[in-house]
């Protein structure tokens, strides 16, 4: 009987409609969250990948962060536990075995999905998360206070945070490579994947794509592209041999990540008029009480 | 009879053997908070990407917050519902609620990773953010108690200004500064006592939407569309347990009298509060069938279950009885009880019923978080009983009759 | 004089070209009797916009059919990507021979039109930035060609494995790669399985008389082969336990079913002949398929009236020449049964009705041819 997040969802939007009077709409001071048609996106193809890690030192690379040898990379021992998106590794790989052939097992590239509706842009307090026009989801690290409220939104606990910093501890996560991507680049990960099981372009091409490789080779993907609906759409999307929940990417529905609470926040605050109404209401019982006091007093 | 109490400091010895057990404990949390920040929050305390906020945001704030509830409740009644028998439980409820807001912010400044950034959403909006809303709300707030407190200030220093050597000439200007600020507080406070139950309402409602983003992360238990109403109904049902739970310790503390015929009439509200309080957390537990999830024998279900049965039915079947609320002692279980159970659903709500989609172990709050948390409330109970010492906030019965003057009735809207 | 000797030069040139045309494959694709829309989205297609549907291989059979392992380049030296590494050698022709056991050349060669073998630089941009994302770009095509069956093979995704770290060897040097050939793939004449069946446990499989006597196609059981099929002991032990009922039972779902003895035995199995079930092939049926004969209608037991198979044999219109004997004049009106008494074929024929003694097989009624 487990209540299903769409019911949810539902009830929660009609409380935080019924609350407002109003349908909940964006409010002013939102920050930018741009659904570009044109945006772009990278479709990751899991069966091509061969788990050689070429992407976590290219994003190193691409991203400050100390790579070590590319020798080091070759070392499959990591996979004998599943990894996370760190402070110092914005993607990883992790690998997974295969039922169907033992001997290709499978390997899932992990990185931030950059949601059309992301959560942490929404639940950023001082707005400093954004979904750019080209589909990445980047922040600004001069606002971010380190409140970490975007990590507990996150629904696929992407973002990292620099716990040992004592001084300007930062929000860490893919950037889609947003330095090199606005001036017509694209991501580092992209560019070196020797197999090139990363597709980047546009999303909705990306998108028919996934569907025409799925409709060509009907046993090799099962019939699902991952990302394409779940929290509302992602950036970042996988085609699989086998079901997502056994890759370690969580079941989501197609409802937007940050729906029902936007939807309650918004409703409480339709243009003040609700906290003022209150305030108004307060105000009348004190008066009418004070009155009738005074009246006791004068008798 | 409240005619005969007046709000005065109280004069004993500041330092107990519990008081020095609690410096000790203010000190050892003063180490861990050298070590948060001097080498980051990761030195101290057990966060990691899985579980990004322990018990300083589970405990110190969303408890915090509920805890501090007294504050507006009280208000509300004494003042917008002229129920004037309750003026002399006012004040210690602002102080708690301003203390305990003052903690609140103390908790958000060891929590965020940077401190010094506190001020960044006064000017950085994102009326997206629940937690915007919330901060704004709460700063909005702890401000509008600090108002509120202006006129114990001046009370209390009103004729009294007597600064020495080169500042002694000041003395005069000071005097009328506070002067008029007592009188136009006396005109505007009713302004603050409203605007402060506006944004408790605001603010208490909004913790509850604050989980609501972490979506399928969170047990559904605790995550239900109507977290904003049922937090709001367990902060109004929490104040006056705690206004009574501290009257009945300040009292015993300080050998005072103990207004049993107040506390009694205060504990007639918590009974009907608690079971609007309960009527709604179980009819959403209907609606939802989540009850299904009470079957399953695990940490969730026990917490749950002793929050509902310990914190709720069982205070709020005490409350409908009359013995209790005639005895001092069983009052004050029941009190506590009714903290605990609205402390529990905070912390379930943020700490237990939180499961990150990757964590290979549980969290469980270390040595410095505990310390810290520890700290703050025994900061917090020292500052109160600084504060009652210094300031006129604990009403006291007076032994001349002649006292009733203007000053007595300070804080009374007339 | 002249001028005849150049006309007959002309003549034949032309000829020559037109029978050289007509003898090879066409040269360019479109020449083919094919269906444009088969594999082309537009009504004209360019060199540089092929508007290309991904079509299924099967469509592009005939560049195996075309082209043998014989005929391709033996080393390919792929440098046009060596940036971080020194070009890799490709041996080529090496891997042709391979594919033999699997798809032919249509294995990397994929989606490329009959004819002309196109190298994969022709469809697959070697940019990163790809302006066309249906396909990968050219380090992706090398790398998911190669490594689809090395990884399986080898199970090691090291860049190491193919590319030279840059400098550390001449690549100008290629006799490491030269003249290498994969040994021809022998066919086994027998295999004897070991079973786990418990009373009889020895499976003999006769290969060669599998595909020379009953016709069995090698793609028959043997589909996508991998090297590590071959190569891996291990895993070709498993796949030979998992698959042989599979591989069998097209053929053999009868007795898989319900007849385990008809090849599970208890030691090693002569092989078969066709004497063992009572007839031996002499001559012009001892040189053909078992399908000629038992094929799907006619499976099992056949009986050995000739009429049983060559139904269009009567008296008249049966050509006795095809026995090997010619009948002569004064015989080749006979009835059938006149000598095949009864018309019973498979015994000797009687020539007692009109000759004395025994005429046959002394005396024959006609010609051996």
């Amino acid at each position: 009987m487990k209540q299903s997040r769409r019911d949810f969802f539902k009830t929660a939007g009609l409380i935080g409609a019924g609350a407002s009077g109003l349908n909940p709409e964006k409010a002013k001071a939102a920050p930018v969250n741009i659904i570009s048609d044109d945006r772009m996106g990278v479709l990751i193809d899991t069966t091509v990948c061969i788990g050689c890690r070429r992407c976590e030192y290219a994003c190193k690379g691409a991203h400050d962060i100390p790579q070590g040898s590319l020798q080091d990379y070759d070392d499959r021992s990591v996979f004998e536990k599943l990894r996370r998106p760190e402070i110092d590794a914005l993607t990883v790989v992790n690998e997974f075995t295969n039922s169907k052939d033992p001997d290709t097992p499978i390997d899932v590239k992990v990185q931030c999905m950059h949601c059309d509706y992301p959560a942490c842009v929404s639940a950023c307090i001082v707005g400093a998360i954004s979904k750019q026009e080209n589909g990445s989801v980047i922040w600004d690290t001069d606002k971010c206070i380190g409140c970490r409220y975007c990590m507990i939104a996150c629904p696929f606990q992407v973002p990292a945070f620099e716990y040992n910093k004592a001084l300007q501890p930062d929000i860490v996560k893919c950037d889609f490579c947003f330095d090199r991507t606005k001036d017509g680049g694209i991501p580092a990960c992209v560019e070196i994947c020797p197999m090139e099981a990363l597709t980047y372009g546009k999303r909705f091409e990306l998108v028919k794509l996934a569907h025409k490789k799925i409709a060509n080779n009907p046993d090799k993907y099962i019939d699902h592209v991952y990302g394409e609906t779940e929290v509302g759409g992602t950036s970042w999307m996988y085609l699989a041999s086998k079901d997502f929940k056994e890759l370690a990417l969580p079941e989501h529905s197609d409802e937007p990540a940050p729906g029902a609470s936007e939807a309650l926040q918004h409703g409480i605050f339709k243009y003040f008029i609700p906290p003022a109404s209150l305030f108004a209401l307060l105000g009348g019982i004190m008066w009418l009480g004070k009155n009738k006091n005074e009246s006791e007093l004068g008798e | 009879m409240h005619s005969l109490m007046k709000a005065m400091p109280i004069k004993r010895n500041f330092f107990t053997p519990l008081t020095i057990l609690m410096f000790i404990l203010i000190i050892n949390g003063l180490v861990f908070a050298f070590f948060r920040f001097t080498s980051g929050i990761g030195s101290i305390a057990n966060l990691n990407n899985q579980f990004p906020w322990g018990i300083w945001i589970g405990i110190d704030v969303a408890a915090g917050v509920a805890l501090a509830a007294g504050g507006f409740t009280t208000a509300a009644l004494a003042y917008i519902f002229h129920k004037d028998e309750f003026h002399d439980i006012v004040r210690p409820a602002l102080l708690t609620a301003m203390l305990g807001y003052t903690f609140v912010g103390l908790g958000v400044i060891f929590d965020i990773g940077r401190s010094y950034y506190i001020y960044h959403p006064m000017y950085m909006w994102n009326g997206n953010s629940v937690m915007f809303e919330v901060g704004l709300c709460v700063f909005a707030y702890v401000t509008t108690l600090y108002i509120e407190f202006i006129p114990i200030i001046t009370e209390r220093f009103i004729g009294r200004v007597n600064l020495r050597g080169i500042f002694s000439r000041f003395n005069k200007v000071i005097e009328t500064v506070i002067r008029n600020l007592d009188r136009i507080m006396d005109k505007a406070l009713f302004f603050f006592i409203i605007l402060g139950v506006v944004l408790s309402c605001l603010h208490q409602s909004s913790l509850g939407t604050l989980m609501m983003i972490a979506g399928t992360k969170i047990h559904p238990l605790w995550q239900t569309p109507i977290a904003p109403l049922l937090y709001l109904l367990s902060a109004i049902a929490v104040g006056f347990p705690m206004v009574i739970m501290e009257s009945l310790i300040s009292s015993r503390s300080f050998s005072l009298k103990t207004e049993m015929n107040l506390l009694s009439k205060l504990g007639r509200f918590v009974g009907p509060l608690l079971a609007i309080y309960l009527a709604f957390k179980l009819g959403d537990m209907a609606i939802r069938e989540t009850f299904v999830y009470l079957n399953e024998f695990n940490l969730v279900s026990v917490m749950y279950t002793i929050e509902v049965v310990f914190g709720i039915i069982i205070p709020l079947r005490m409350f409908l009885w009359d013995k209790v609320l005639k005895s001092p002692f069983w009052v004050f279980v029941a009190s506590n009880l009714v903290i605990f159970g609205v402390l529990l659903n905070r912390f379930n709500n943020f700490i237990i019923a939180y499961t990150p989609l990757y964590a290979d172990k549980p969290y469980w709050p270390s040595i410095g978080e505990i310390s810290v948390t520890i700290g703050f409330i025994s900061l917090e109970i020292l500052l109160y009983r600084m504060l009652v010492m210094i300031f006129p906030v604990i009403s006291q019965p007076i032994k001349t009759s002649t006292a009733k003057t203007k000053i007595a009735l300070k804080g009374v809207i007339r | 004089m002249k001028l005849y000797r150049k006309l007959l030069l002309v003549i034949v040139i032309i000829s020559s070209t037109s029978l050289w045309s007509q003898s090879k494959i066409q040269k360019y694709h479109y020449q083919m009797p094919l269906n444009c829309s088969e594999c082309h989205s537009c009504d004209k297609p360019t060199h540089k916009d092929p508007c290309l549907i991904v079509c299924p291989d099967f469509k592009r059979e005939g560049l195996t059919l075309q082209n043998t392992a014989e005929e391709a380049p033996e080393l390919i030296t792929i440098d046009k990507l060596a940036r971080v590494y020194e070009p890799s050698i490709f041996t080529h022709k090496l891997h042709a021979e391979m594919s033999e056991m699997s798809g032919g050349c249509i294995t990397c060669h994929h989606y490329n039109p009959p004819g002309k073998v196109l190298a994969c630089i022709e469809c697959h941009e070697p940019s990163k930035k790809r302006t066309d994302i249906s396909k990968p770009g050219l380090t992706g095509a090398y790398h998911q060609q190669c490594l689809s069956c090395h990884r399986e093979w080898s199970h090691k995704t090291n860049c190491t494995v193919c590319h030279a770290e840059k400098g550390s060897v001449h690549t100008s040097d290629k006799s490491e790669f030269a003249g290498k050939s994969h040994s021809r793939i022998e066919m086994p004449k027998k295999l004897v399985y070991q079973t786990e069946e418990e009373d009889n446990p020895v499976v003999t499989f006769f290969h060669t008389a599998h595909v020379e006597v009953y016709g069995t196609k090698c793609t028959d059981c043997h589909q996508d082969e991998s090297c590590s099929r071959c190569h891996d002991m291990v895993k070709k032990q498993e796949i030979a336990e998992k698959e042989s009922h599979e591989n069998c039972i097209k053929c053999h779902e009868k007795e898989i079913d319900n007849k385990c003895e008809r090849c599970h035995d208890s030691k090693e199995r002569p092989p078969f002949t066709h004497e063992r079930v009572g007839w031996k092939l002499k001559k012009y049926h001892a040189t053909q398929n078992c399908q000629v004969c038992h094929n799907e209608t006619k499976s099992a037991k056949l009986s050995k009236k000739c009429a049983t198979c060559h139904k269009n044999w009567e008296s008249g219109s049966f050509d006795h020449g095809t026995t090997g004997l010619v009948l002569d004049d004064e015989h080749i009106d006979l009835d059938c049964s006149d000598c095949h008494i009864n018309s019973n074929f498979g015994k000797k024929p009687s020539c007692d009705d009109c000759h004395e003694d025994n005429f046959y097989p002394k005396m024959k009624p006609g010609e051996l041819k």
